[in-house]
């Protein structure tokens, strides 16, 4: 496994991932953009108009609740995009899989970072909306990038198991929207951590989501960073997660062109 | 050719299990562990031999004896269930016919993807793209997608791009069969270059080739190696356990053959809108030619039926060797110009007369076609592969196909 001398297949491969998508639409690479601003636009009008939901106790402002929710919804994008298409994987690839020598451990790699492009995107919109809504951002915005990368490694990890398992057990298609569903409202996203009772708080930090919405709300509506010791353990948990994932997706690899 | 061993394989078997659940054979390949004893299918048994760098070796044996189930443990492919397979330096593989193509991308496209599967960087790429498209042969096709493209320019492109990535082992699995014979030629010119400095797997049918181009041949039946040695007496020997199966075959069919309206029909198709009856092969007296000793003037006699009008009908015939060569054949548009059609529920004798060659000792076979139409537009309404079968006995210091008639020769001293 050497990705040095795979990097341009993968880069190929991504890019026919991300331009796939977009290919037969009229307005083509615009949707990226347009996709998320609408959603925020919705989330604003029914959380803030309709359910005039103020975020957390603190007397915040209208768009509030709409801004914190969408950064939680952005980092459980890049998870759902990952899982939802990992388990249908191989079967898509049969022909890489059974007639070529082909470097299948990049395959599980290209939702997860084409679902890292769309978040990097929405995430350009939740920054333009910060400006427009509550002025200038804390100068610890530019941690941010340091949220994304841990939950990339857990996407990666995730990846690598579920395309290995779909091979052999296919109802994990079925299996996967439901939990991608629960993994959303089990973290928060829809709330402020501080909302869960406390009996239950530590297990939701179980969900790697959770630690990652936490830390990112605190950079970018509080400025606040994480201590470094916490976001050191975190990020561990989630490179040693990738690694076991890759293993995993190895050792069942040998067996997949006797299956599909 | 050095004598260190490129492609190493030892005690390789390949057993596909049948498994109660899926569940169980993921449980099997994660922790080696048996839940349940599965049913075993056996499509590689033992299967152990060497491979020297610089060696190209022949993988020949029927459909399903375990020649692609070999090239494909050799690449990595599928994991051996007992044995191992050792690989020293880059390998390269063409098993099937446009495998990994992307049919929606152009050729262009397909070239940069096929080299980076096999890790090469978009520079090294850049650097061989005119030499690939010169070798392909593609023309302006190339910025086309390729679900376009002929089966010709599929492997023209795929055998582009193998020859082009530097393999230190190449394995090719009967790919070049469905290439026009300048193509073949062409890949064939490669492949002789490609052995002075790499390993050459191959399967093939074509035992012509396989004994030009390799060195040792490995015979696989039913999984189990049969034969493995030098090239030519392994194919002579596969090639004639073919034949006396066919042999067989083709006894009871030769029996039936003598009543008038059967045909030794193996393979046949067409719109059925006329019937070929019957095809006999008549010698020099006028007897149904069974052997064939000398060269004679021969009557090739088809009795067919319309069940509607023909129009301007054709009838061909070829004949053809064993192997399935053609070796030759003629059809009526040349020399019936007054045959314009068969009407329906007609029934109408056509004759062929010409001179045969003696051929050398074997079995041949003569298909024959009733059509209509012109040379380049015409349907099919009756084609029948093998609608005739008979044996040829030439002396046996024949080299070649056919025995020359009325030969002369003259020894005289230059200048006298």
């Amino acid at each position: 496994m050497d990705l040095k001398n795979n990097i341009f297949l993968l880069k190929e491969l991504v890019k026919r991932d991300i331009s796939g998508r977009y290919k037969d639409s009229m307005m083509g690479g615009v949707w990226a953009f347009v996709a998320p601003l609408i959603m925020l636009a919705v989330y604003t009008f029914v959380f803030s108009m309709v359910f005039q939901a103020r975020w957390g106790d603190s007397g915040t402002s209208k768009t509030a609740f709409a801004l914190n929710l969408f950064i939680g919804i952005i980092l459980h994008g890049v998870l759902a995009e990952s899982m939802s298409r990992a388990p249908s994987l191989m079967q898509q690839h049969a022909s890489y899989v059974k007639k070529i020598i082909f470097p299948l451990w990049l395959l599980p790699m290209v939702p997860v970072i084409s679902g890292t492009f769309h978040a990097l995107i929405s995430l350009i919109v939740l920054l333009l909306a910060v400006l427009l809504f509550q002025g200038l951002w804390p100068w610890q915005t530019l941690f941010l990038p340091f949220v994304f990368l841990p939950i990339v490694f857990f996407a990666l990890g995730l990846a690598w198991l579920i395309a290995g398992i779909g091979v052999y057990f296919r109802d994990i298609t079925q299996i996967m929207p439901m939990f991608i569903t629960i993994m959303m409202f089990m973290a928060p996203i829809f709330y402020p951590a501080s909302a869960i009772p406390e009996q239950y708080r530590s297990w939701l930090l179980l969900n790697p989501l959770t630690y990652a919405v936490e830390m990112g709300r605190g950079a970018l509506f509080l400025g606040q960073l994480p201590s470094l010791s916490a976001y050191l353990i975190y990020l561990t948990a989630a490179v040693l997660s990738a690694a076991a994932g890759l293993w995993f997706f190895s050792k069942v690899r040998k067996g997949f062109a006797d299956v599909l | 050719m050095s004598f260190e061993t490129a492609v190493s394989i030892q005690n390789v078997s390949k057993t596909y299990h049948i498994y109660k659940s899926p569940v169980h054979r993921l449980m099997n390949v994660l922790f080696g562990a048996q839940l349940r004893e599965p049913t075993h299918i056996y499509a590689l048994a033992d299967v152990s031999l060497d491979i020297k760098k610089g060696e190209t070796l022949a993988v020949i044996g029927r459909n399903g004896s375990g020649k692609s189930t070999l090239l494909q443990v050799l690449c990595g492919i599928l994991e051996p269930t007992a044995g191992s397979v050792q690989i020293k330096g880059r390998i390269a593989a063409l098993l099937e016919l446009g495998a990994g193509f992307s049919m929606d991308f152009t050729g262009r496209e397909n070239i940069y993807m096929s080299c980076a599967v096999y890790g090469l960087s978009k520079a090294s790429i850049d650097e061989r793209l005119d030499s690939i498209l010169r070798f392909a042969e593609i023309g302006d096709f190339i910025d086309q997608p390729v679900k376009t493209y002929s089966s010709g320019m599929f492997v023209r492109l795929a055998f582009a791009v193998i020859a082009h990535l530097d393999a230190d082992i190449l394995v090719i699995d009967e790919a070049l069969a469905v290439g026009d014979a300048y193509f073949t030629q062409k890949c064939m010119r490669f492949l002789r270059d490609f052995k002075a400095r790499g390993t050459l797997i191959f399967v093939s049918h074509d035992t012509h080739s396989v004994i030009s181009l390799c060195d040792r041949a490995l015979w696989l039946e039913k999984g189990r190696m049969k034969l493995l040695g030098d090239a030519k007496p392994v194919s002579e020997a596969y090639i004639s356990l073919l034949h006396q199966e066919r042999d067989a075959d083709c006894h009871d069919s030769t029996v039936e053959s003598q009543g008038e309206h059967a045909i030794t029909a193996q393979g046949e198709f067409g719109t059925g809108e006329a019937h070929i009856l019957s095809c006999r092969l008549l010698s020099e007296s006028g007897s149904e030619l069974m052997l064939l000793d000398r060269a004679q003037q021969v009557t090739l006699e088809v009795k067919c039926t319309a069940f509607k009008d023909i129009q301007r009908p054709i009838l061909g015939f070829f004949v053809r060797d064993r192997l399935g060569q053609p070796l030759f054949g003629e059809n009526s548009l040349e020399f019936a110009k007054n045959w314009a059609f068969i009407k329906a529920e007609q029934t109408q004798v056509l004759r062929f007369t010409f001179a045969m060659p003696l051929l050398a000792t074997g079995e041949y076979t003569v298909g024959v076609a009733l059509g209509s139409g012109t040379q380049d537009t015409h349907v099919q309404h009756h084609w029948i592969y093998d609608a005739y079968a008979f044996k040829s006995q030439a002396s046996p210091h024949l080299t070649g196909t056919i025995v020359l008639d009325d030969v002369a020769f003259v020894a005289q001293v230059d200048g006298a």
